[in-house]
């Protein structure tokens, strides 16, 4: 399944300070949902720190996720069944990012 | 003494329900289109409504106070950060040609330039002379945080030498560079600074600075109007704003901040009191909703005192009286002139006693 990540508000300076990726997901039995999302970003993509963007099994508090620029609050959160194509930013409303 | 109250733990568990979120309807809550963001508590709203909420909020904080004379001179501090692009975008728009009640001052931009602290951000100079001067086309005056200091001694330097704490950095960082800011104004005969300074971030700062001993400033640092300096009054326009809200109308108009990071960016939260006091609040955030604008609130309820005698560095009032001073006179002058003389000395507020808060 393809997606689009972006990392922004220095957020991205864990992700190789790369702000835009292109990811194909793997089939999965189960749906992919933000929730397997992370797990996968955390695997896969962060490079250093997982800490300053991994809390638990969601992201650090402070950390806006937009799906296709719509506040992640408004579909379930980490519960959100992820589509082909879906754009989902990650930006740190936090100081110094 | 403390006691459970049967009807605080009914509103604590609503509270705790509103945190988990699960009902909040899809529709925007005043035109019925698709919500894109949930704002305050639990307000859902489309695209149209937030940017009207938002540009609204900020235009009102303004016209309520009145405090713009017509033609004032008025300095904006953009650090490339999220809320000052912001600001930026909504000063220009309210200064244009085309603006419903446009706003009246004249503005000017300031940058303070903190790239020899983090050695990655070389390029954000160009990138804010760019959007400024040429983009914008409006005044700008860029100022390096090194400025004017003695060959030997480089602001870098002394802050890795003489400081061991992120903490220390940090505040010594924020004193500088609103004391840049500043003389900045004075320079350019500007009577107001304008700054970013969002309620997320303030509530943050807030508990920080009670951390630190700074209670007594409190209420003046997350004011609307901050007249610690007789002649530059900081404005601070977006101190009802979320950093969330903020983060939102960047994305939507695609304004890129140009600089995210800063001396205490990757080292965790527990780095420093104020890393610490904002992992707090906003962690509590996330549960309780309210959390921010509860802190912002109470604090914006003490007392604001301006007593005459001010500190060197922070320009604060001072809370001790000029026969406590822990530094000698001598000791004092020094320190301050390495730390923090700009430009000539033309420019600089007249000693007068140094408070040892300002250190760790």
């Amino acid at each position: 399944m393809h997606l689009t990540l972006e990392f922004a508000g220095g957020a991205e300076l864990l992700f190789g300070k790369q702000k835009k990726h292109s990811i194909d997901l793997p089939e999965n039995s189960t749906p992919w949902t933000i929730r397997t999302l992370l797990v996968w970003i955390r695997e896969n993509l962060l490079r250093e720190r997982p800490e300053l963007f991994i809390q638990g099994d969601s992201v650090r508090p402070g950390i806006l996720v937009l799906i296709n620029d719509t506040d992640w609050e408004l579909f379930d959160g980490l519960n959100y069944q992820l589509k082909t194509n879906d754009n989902i930013l990650f930006v740190s409303t936090l100081h110094g990012g | 003494m403390c006691q459970v109250n049967e009807e605080d733990d009914e509103l604590f568990q609503s509270l705790k329900s509103a945190g988990n979120k699960a009902t909040i309807s899809r529709k925007c809550m005043s035109c019925d289109q698709d919500a894109c963001v949930i704002v305050r508590i639990a307000d859902p709203m489309c695209r149209k409504c937030f940017e009207e909420f938002f540009i609204h909020k900020f235009r009102s904080t303004i016209s309520k106070s009145n405090i713009f004379e017509r033609g004032e001179r008025v300095l904006l501090a953009y650090s490339g950060g999220p809320s000052s692009t912001a600001l930026l975008h909504l000063i220009v728009d309210g200064l244009s040609v085309n603006a419903r009640r446009r706003l009246q001052f004249q503005a000017q931009v300031a940058f303070i330039d903190e790239s020899s602290l983090y050695p990655d951000s070389n390029d954000v100079r160009e990138k804010v002379i760019d959007l400024i001067k040429n983009q914008l086309n409006y005044p700008l005056h860029i100022v390096s945080i090194d400025e004017n200091l003695d060959n030997e001694s480089h602001f870098k330097d002394l802050l890795f030498q003489k400081t061991t704490s992120m903490t220390a950095r940090e505040e010594l960082i924020r004193r500088r560079r609103l004391k840049l800011l500043f003389d900045i104004a004075k320079r350019e005969n500007c009577t107001k600074l304008i700054t970013g300074d969002n309620c997320t971030k303030l509530a943050a700062q807030i508990l920080s600075d009670m951390a630190q001993g700074k209670g007594a400033h409190v209420a003046l640092e997350c004011n609307f109007t901050d007249t610690r300096n007789d002649s530059v009054t900081i404005v601070r326009p977006f101190r009802e704003i979320m950093s969330k809200e903020i983060a939102m109308y960047n994305r939507l108009n695609s304004f890129e901040s140009l600089q995210n990071a800063d001396i205490a960016t990757m080292s965790g939260p527990q780095s420093s009191i104020f890393k610490l006091t904002e992992t707090l609040v906003s962690d509590l955030q996330r549960q309780f909703p309210s959390t921010v604008s509860t802190i912002f609130r109470t604090s914006d309820k003490l007392e604001k005192t301006i007593k005459p005698d001010r500190c060197d560095l922070c320009c604060y009032p001072l809370d001790l009286e000029e026969d406590q001073s822990l530094l000698s006179d001598q000791d004092r002058i020094k320190l301050v002139h390495q730390l923090f003389d700009t430009f000539s000395n033309k420019y600089l507020i007249p000693i007068s006693l140094l408070v040892f808060h300002c250190f760790d």
